[in-house]
């Protein structure tokens, strides 16, 4: 630790406009001996910096806004540094014994009126974990290994099916009405034709037919046949009763108030969910839609769970975007992409505003086979929107399995049910959807 | 309304309670109202520029905002 210069702070940290997703706090490692790695950290920004230490339960939200917190449970300093003093951190990080390792917070804060919320503060406890796991090798063990040796046979059913736990469970969806609003639904599909779905268009001068085949690929992952005309089975739900509504038109494009009206469509039918494989990229910051908060509030209250799909704006590694309108509010439950090998997608959008905004599950989103419409018949795609449709499956199936259930209880029963990944929460949320 | 070059769609988060005099509160104000979905408390509609501040100080409305657009990716797109 006494060779200077052993940390460098990484180009362009502090650059307004170069790096717009650091905030200029950083994490250090703390040594055994926590006092003198503070004590660092307390002269490089200042002797009349505040120092707050203890446990995340016990520091109110003023305590956290310190310029120093010591999480000293963890060994971990969250030190809010100016541009102009991160240089002075870095230095003295390099310098100090009691520093073992320094780098810049990797989630932006944008706390509305200083506040953090339960939500970000959770969401931020889980990155320091999982920096101490990766710094110092001690990650849980408990959790699913994000990269699990075993491949899938899909000749029965997709990896997606396999890796939510459908071959398990003894529900199919019966009797619940379930809501895609999307691009419609080819209902000449020969996977369909018997089904008898209800469809209707919101999108002026369109019939409710799926002319793009993204509303059809969603709804065979939600509601897919038992035992489609061709192997692998691809649906999680294949009793549920189908409500495809169109929203986005032929050409993909939608508006808020077709949306709504979809919305609403599916609360007045008693869908207990709407899945909207949908979304408009946000930037960091931005806050989420009053108007759909309010909506998807009164759509739980009418008895309808709503999911989103979180975007795919991001490539990773390096560029990570913020979930997308309006799986960004917090009422919506927002969907994250998983590979086959239970990696979050490269393109998968994460948490990082946190007043609401966060990403709240995972599900299949690669190379995901589904129905698609004449004369493909089926494909495969990837997408935020191809993990959504899961979800809902798995919703359709919480709700046959306890019918009396609210949304609230659907939801917590979701989320508790989830599988946990070894990967961040801004990025999986809970963790892999599971039937039950 | 639709020979101004300022008109925007909007959404509007209205009271539950008391909808429909909330809609012909915000018709007064003028927005030229398309769709009421009192089940959502919500409202949509076109207004120009220069009504929005109007509409969002009427009794009842919560929320205002531009309504927004979605695009999904090209039927023949990988990712979608």
């Amino acid at each position: 630790m006494s060779d200077p210069g052993q940390f460098q702070r990484p180009a362009g940290a502090g650059w307004p406009g170069r790096r717009p997703e650091t905030t200029g706090a950083h994490l250090a490692l703390l040594a055994d001996d926590q006092e003198l790695g503070v004590a660092a950290l307390r002269a490089a920004v200042g002797d009349g910096a505040t120092v707050v230490a203890g446990d995340l339960e016990q520091l109110s939200a003023a305590d956290l806004s310190a310029p120093i917190v010591v999480f000293d449970r963890l060994g971990v300093a969250v030190v809010s540094a100016t541009p102009g003093q991160a240089g002075a951190v870095y230095e003295a990080a390099s310098r100090s014994e009691g520093i073992l390792l320094i780098e810049e917070e990797r989630v932006v804060r944008a706390i509305a009126d200083g506040v953090p919320s339960r939500d970000y503060l959770l969401g931020y406890r889980a990155g320091v974990e999982h920096l101490v796991g990766d710094l110092t090798g001690d990650a849980s063990t408990s959790a699913l290994p994000s990269r699990p040796t075993a491949t899938w046979d899909e000749s029965r059913l997709t990896w997606g099916l396999q890796a939510c736990g459908v071959p398990q469970t003894r529900r199919t969806g019966r009797g619940v009405a379930v809501a895609v609003l999307d691009t419609g639904l080819d209902e000449l599909h020969p996977d369909f034709t018997t089904r008898g779905a209800t469809a209707r268009s919101f999108v002026p001068g369109e019939e409710a037919h799926d002319g793009h085949g993204h509303g059809t690929h969603c709804i065979g992952t939600a509601c897919g046949p038992a035992s489609p005309t061709e192997l692998p089975r691809y649906g999680v739900a294949p009793e549920a009763e189908i409500f495809a509504g169109k929203v986005l038109s032929d050409a993909g494009s939608g508006t808020d108030r077709s949306i709504l009206a979809g919305i609403q469509w599916a609360v007045a039918n008693g869908c207990r969910v709407a899945s909207m494989s949908l979304g408009a990229p946000v930037a960091v910051g931005t806050p989420y839609s009053r108007v759909f908060e309010q909506a998807a509030r009164r759509a739980l209250a009418a008895g309808t769970v709503i999911v989103a799909a979180a975007g795919n704006d991001s490539r990773r590694p390096g560029v990570v975007q913020p979930v997308s309108h309006p799986a960004n509010c917090p009422s919506i439950l927002a969907v994250a992409a998983l590979e086959s090998d239970l990696a979050v997608a490269p393109f998968s959008n994460a948490g990082r505003d946190p007043d609401g905004g966060q990403v709240d599950l995972a599900a299949p989103g690669v190379d995901v086979h589904s129905s698609w419409p004449e004369p493909l018949r089926w494909r495969r795609i990837s997408g935020t929107s191809m993990a959504t449709p899961h979800v809902a499956g798995v919703v359709a199936l919480l709700a046959e399995q306890d019918p009396q259930a609210t949304p609230a209880e659907l939801k917590n029963l979701l989320l508790q049910g989830a599988r946990r990944l070894e990967q961040l929460a801004s990025d999986v949320g809970a963790g892999l959807v599971q039937a039950p | 309304m639709s020979d101004r070059t300022d008109v925007v769609e909007v959404v509007v988060s209205v009271e539950v309670e008391g909808f429909s005099e909330i809609v012909r509160r915000l018709r007064d104000a003028g927005l030229d109202v398309g769709e009421e979905m009192p089940a959502l408390g919500t409202v949509i509609g076109y207004a120009t520029g220069g009504a929005i501040s109007d509409l969002r100080r009427v009794p009842g409305v919560s929320a205002l905002e531009v309504a927004r657009h979605v695009q999904l990716p090209p039927p023949d797109s990988d990712i979608q």
